[in-house]
């Protein structure tokens, strides 16, 4: 009959079966560099074809959200999951569309939150956006994030150029740390409760 | 606060409502990333149970003929898969498992 110290093995052992699955939390390499990429893309375009600028990022954005759904999907199923309900899309995707809610309602409302500043404000926002990112799902976007809030503020200072020093900011703190980190988990499964 | 002491063998509250099936340590692991995942491969789930694929398999048979998951095969590069999933009644019986313990845990405690 199981008596207290068998169930407690048990337990630990259940413990440690969901702590190896929860080890990791990766995304595939490619997810980081399709992004680096819409920002290098976006982001100068505000200094060099301002005009275009906003097309870019509202048609980009739904194309590197489900490039990312899909290679997410796909590196998840080759470790042995196909994840029902996955957090990270939901996150991600309702995250991206809130900020993009909040600057056409801020331009919409208030005339002097247009151009320039509806800029610097939706950078911030992102910031924020992606320090939340990194609290639930990536480790090093705890500081891109508040690095981006940094940049938000300050680009409105720089004469020249300072929408394209931001995107390459930006770009490299989302592939840098892909270069130095093994791109395959040991196994990466949600191990969150019943 | 008093020290836990009672072993479930003396019969605290719960006890009787613990799932014969989810006892195994190995059922109980697989139930639970189960539970929070949609599915996991036959290869995945033995390697993060730690366990021979005859043992697992064996115990991915009872909980399948219980009805507690549910197996899909695929081909992959010709070489069949077995995903496996938790069905409504997995799911129910694991929560009404850990409610169990959780039960146990308390009366040990009080």
């Amino acid at each position: 009959m199981t008596d207290a110290h068998q169930l407690q093995q048990d337990l630990q052992y259940v413990r440690e079966v969901v702590s190896r699955a929860d080890r990791g939390g990766r995304r595939p390499a490619a997810i980081y560099w399709i992004w680096a990429l819409y920002v290098l893309i976006g982001y100068p375009l505000i200094d060099f074809a301002p005009r275009y600028s906003g097309t870019v990022f509202l048609a980009g954005w739904p194309i590197c959200f489900a490039a990312s759904a899909y290679l997410g999907y796909r590196f998840k199923k080759t470790l042995g999951v196909k994840p029902a309900r996955d957090r990270s899309r939901l996150f991600w995707g309702g995250g991206g569309l809130l900020v993009l809610f909040c600057a056409m309602a801020m331009a919409m409302t208030i005339p002097a939150m247009r151009g320039q500043i509806l800029g610097q404000v939706v950078v911030v926002m992102v910031g924020i956006y992606y320090f939340l990112g990194g609290v639930h799902y990536d480790r090093n976007f705890l500081w891109l994030g508040p690095l981006l809030c940094v940049c938000g503020l300050l680009v409105g200072f720089v004469p020249h150029y300072g929408w394209t020093a931001l995107g390459i900011v930006f770009a490299l703190g989302l592939v840098i740390p892909t270069l130095f980190k093994p791109r395959v988990p040991e196994m990466t499964v949600q191990a969150t409760g019943a | 606060m008093s020290r836990p002491t009672n072993s479930i063998n003396q019969g605290p509250h719960g006890l009787d409502q613990l799932d014969a099936l989810l006892q195994h340590r190995s059922r109980l692991g697989a139930v639970v990333l189960l539970s929070a995942n949609g599915e996991i491969n036959f290869t995945a789930l033995r390697d993060l149970l730690k366990e021979s694929d005859g043992n697992l398999g064996a115990q991915l048979r009872k909980l399948e003929d219980a009805q507690y998951v549910a197996v899909k095969k695929e081909f992959h590069d010709r070489k069949p898969v077995s995903w496996y999933s938790l069905t409504p009644t997995g799911r129910r019986a694991l929560k009404a498992h850990l409610s169990a313990l959780e039960a146990i845990v308390r009366s040990a405690h009080v």
